[in-house]
């Protein structure tokens, strides 16, 4: 083998283990994303700077030929392994699959069979001839077809690499100048080595300067790493962690105009990020229009704003940040937003189903009181019916002690009254029991109606029979208008009668010297024939305060005024019962200190099936 | 209103107030303490049962509590804030037999409280008991028991 160095193959060996110093140096780093890309780019690039310098160094032809073929395995290998390394450097990694993979070495992988094989076809080169100028031996072909492949295929790949690293230094320039602009350098170093090249600007134009011009790159990429080592993987780092994130992050600059935006932005706002960058926040978030209205000149909140309407409503957590520069001079925003909707859609539920809870306690408080209070008028009315049921017997017991005491020392009439005292308070006492007893069963639901017809007149000349003594006792008058021909109604008469009895007894009870009138009419109301018995006294009248407790036994019983006022008790609260039950009313009218007027109104004919009150 | 009979012993009738506006209650009740020799005087409601304390100043109210106009509660509290009644001693007869009307009573000034149906025994010795301790010349000795 006949070698013969040269000035310029000692520069290209020196590159050449300056290569292999920085793959070496990459491979301990090779955990950082792009450093073990950038290794294997030192391999191959220490292969082609070694293999040139021998191929210059060659004082012929076979010689020189399989130090080409050598330096072909670099050549063909650098431009895939930029790809691999301007891949991973971007962040862009998971990109790289096996399938990519295959498909990118593929050509490579020909190219190198082709040379090797090349006497055979000539595909790659069609001649070959070894000339010497100057102080170069140079190597002289003429390419084959495959050769243009391969030329094209390698552009390609470091015009993909270059795009890449370009579009990653341009997003992340704001923040790492310096990192950037040396990775700029990088990546144009080959073109303007193989622009020099082509142009045969190159003073040595025998010589190829593209192995030079990787070296630089290989060089710059390697001092980048050694002297931003520290922060060569913050610019990914954030890169990915902005993009990963699931909280949408929209940067703004002094004019409201998006500068930045991550993926999750886009996604909300439903726009890829290059129609959304570059644009007024405004026009980007134009469905939010209110939002954006409400927020324009805010420069720091945080808040929490519903978007939309009913279920398709979301809830997004919104932290404005205002940016300043190092000179403390506003820049613009960061505007970070967090769906919320589910923990939102949780803390609604939970709100709802504390004001469910908080509901169902106030109605159980509120049936606790309802029982508590119906078991206070309960006792109330007990004791009431036990101080009605009192008075009468202390007027029997009392009677019956002066009779034994007194009957040889007082005389017959005294004696007969005392009897008819006993009598009488007999009488009321069993009265008393009587509508205890009646409202019990109207309480318990249980009472029932006979439901017959008969003759309004003799009912009403029959309790006018039985009131009549006590309107004497009273002094009243009592005046009974009833057209004869008022003619039957179809009731239950014992009802009926005790009703009258009650309201009509009532009136002569606490009318004294007075007049009682009642007067029964028929009259026809909603297509429907009634029968009224309007009773009106020349009484005392109802405090008005007591006329809406008059007809409810427990509340009378229950009530402060009404207690210590004996008489009127039941027999109302009875009455009011048996009119509902046979599908009438009953109303009082009272003028305190001019009378009381009671109106009975019963249907003519009672509905059959009515429905129990009470 | 006023129905006196001389006791048989021939001193001075003590003079009852019987404030009760059941006809009947008060009919038997008058009767009743005339024959243990009372001189009875009659109230049929509250606002009289007060009018004729302050007129005839009787040495005892039997004073029913379920009075119309003005109830018994009401009535004893006004004669025992007024200085010229607060010595009348007040026995309540009332048909309000639970323990918290009868504290009421109490409390409202009443200084016995006698439930209806009435015990006769028991009230005259009440009334004996209460006028003995009212009555200067037997203060301090009086040993009944109520």
């Amino acid at each position: 083998m006949s070698l013969r160095f040269t000035p310029y193959a000692a520069t290209l060996i020196a590159l050449g283990v300056i290569a292999l110093a920085v793959a070496w140096y990459a491979w301990q780093r090779r955990t950082i994303p792009g450093a073990l890309p950038l290794s294997a780019l030192g391999m191959s690039m220490s292969v082609w700077l070694f293999s040139y310098a021998l191929e210059l160094s060659s004082l012929d032809l076979p010689v020189a030929l399989f130090w080409v073929r050598i330096e072909y395995l670099g050549i063909v290998s650098v431009p895939v392994i930029w790809v691999w390394f301007a891949v991973e450097y971007s962040g862009a990694a998971s990109w790289l699959d096996r399938r990519r993979i295959a498909l990118l070495v593929l050509v490579p992988l020909v190219t190198v069979a082709i040379i090797w094989t090349n006497d055979v076809h000539r595909l790659f080169w069609r001649s070959v001839t070894l000339e010497t100028d100057g102080p170069f031996t140079v190597f002289n072909s003429t390419y084959g077809a495959w050769f243009w492949v391969h030329a094209v295929y390698s552009y390609l790949c470091l015009l993909g690499g270059a795009y890449l690293l370009v579009q990653f230094v341009v997003r992340s320039s704001r923040l790492f100048r310096g990192q950037a602009g040396l990775l700029l350098i990088a990546v144009a170093a080959p073109w303007l080595g193989n622009a020099l090249y082509l142009s045969g600007l190159s003073p040595w134009d025998r010589l190829d300067l593209t192995p030079f011009a990787f070296a630089i790159t290989l060089m710059t990429i390697g001092w980048s790493m050694l002297h931003f080592s520290l922060f060569r993987i913050i610019p990914v780092a954030r890169d990915m962690a902005l993009q990963s994130m699931r909280d949408g992050v929209m940067v703004l600059d002094d004019r409201g105009v998006v500068v930045d935006v991550n993926r999750a932005a886009q996604g909300l706002i439903g726009r890829p990020g290059n129609r959304i960058i570059g644009r007024p926040a405004g026009d980007v978030l134009a469905p939010w229009a209110d939002t954006i209205r409400r927020y324009r000149d805010i420069t720091e909140l945080t808040d929490e704003i519903g978007i939309g309407e009913g279920p398709e409503q979301r809830w997004y957590d919104v932290r404005i940040s205002p940016i300043y520069d190092e000179r403390r001079v506003f820049r613009g925003r960061l505007i970070v937003w967090r769906d919320i909707s589910e923990q939102h859609r949780a803390r609604e539920e939970l709100r709802r189903n504390n004001e469910q809870l908080l509901a169902a306690q106030q109605a159980l408080v509120e049936a606790r009181d309802i029982a508590e209070a119906g078991s206070r008028a309960r006792s109330a009315f007990l004791a009431h019916v036990s101080h009605e049921l009192r008075t009468p017997l202390t007027s029997i017991l009392g009677y019956c002690q002066l009779l034994q005491i007194g009957l040889d020392r007082q005389s017959y009439d005294e004696t007969r009254a005392d009897l008819d005292a006993i009598r009488s308070s007999a009488s009321h006492l069993l009265e008393l029991i009587d509508n205890v007893l009646h409202i019990t069963i109207i309480e318990a639901g249980r009472t029932d109606l006979h439901v017959v017809s008969f003759a309004v007149e003799e009912i009403i000349h029959d309790v006018a029979c039985v009131v009549q003594p006590l309107v004497v006792r009273n002094r009243n008058t009592l005046r009974i208008e009833c057209d004869p021909a008022i003619g039957m109604m179809c009731a239950d008469p014992a009802k009926v009668r005790q009703i009258l009895l009650h309201v009509l007894g009532n009136a002569v009870k606490f009318t004294n010297d007075g007049i009682v009138t009642l007067v029964v009419t028929r009259e026809t109301i909603d297509n429907r024939q009634w029968m009224l018995f309007r009773v009106t006294d020349t009484g005392p009248g109802i405090p008005a305060e007591r006329v809406p407790h008059l007809f409810t036994p427990f509340a009378i019983a229950n009530d402060p005024i009404v207690r210590g006022n004996k008489g009127a008790g039941l027999g109302l609260a009875i009455s009011h019962h048996y009119c509902q039950l046979m599908g009438g009313d009953i109303t009082v009218a009272s003028v305190n200190g001019k009378g009381t007027t009671f109106v009975v109104r019963l249907p003519v004919n009672t509905p059959m099936a009515t429905p129990v009150a009470g | 209103m006023d129905t006196s009979t001389q006791s048989g012993d021939g001193a001075v009738p003590m003079r009852i107030l019987i404030a009760e506006d059941d006809a009947m209650n008060r009919d038997m009740l008058t009767r009743r303490m005339q024959w243990e020799g009372f001189t009875i005087l009659i109230a049929a409601d509250g606002i009289e049962a007060v009018h004729v304390a302050r007129a005839r100043r009787p040495d005892l109210i039997l004073l029913d509590m379920g009075l119309p106009r003005r109830s018994g509660w009401e009535v004893a509290a006004q004669l025992k804030q007024d200085d010229a009644t607060r010595d009348i001693p007040i026995i309540a007869l009332s048909a309000y037999v639970l323990p918290e009307d009868q504290v009421r009573g109490l409390e409202a000034g009443c200084d016995a409280y006698e439930v209806k149906p009435i015990e006769f025994d028991r009230l005259i010795r009440s009334i004996h008991h209460l006028l003995a301790a009212r009555s200067p010349g037997n203060a301090g000795s009086d040993t009944d028991n109520v």
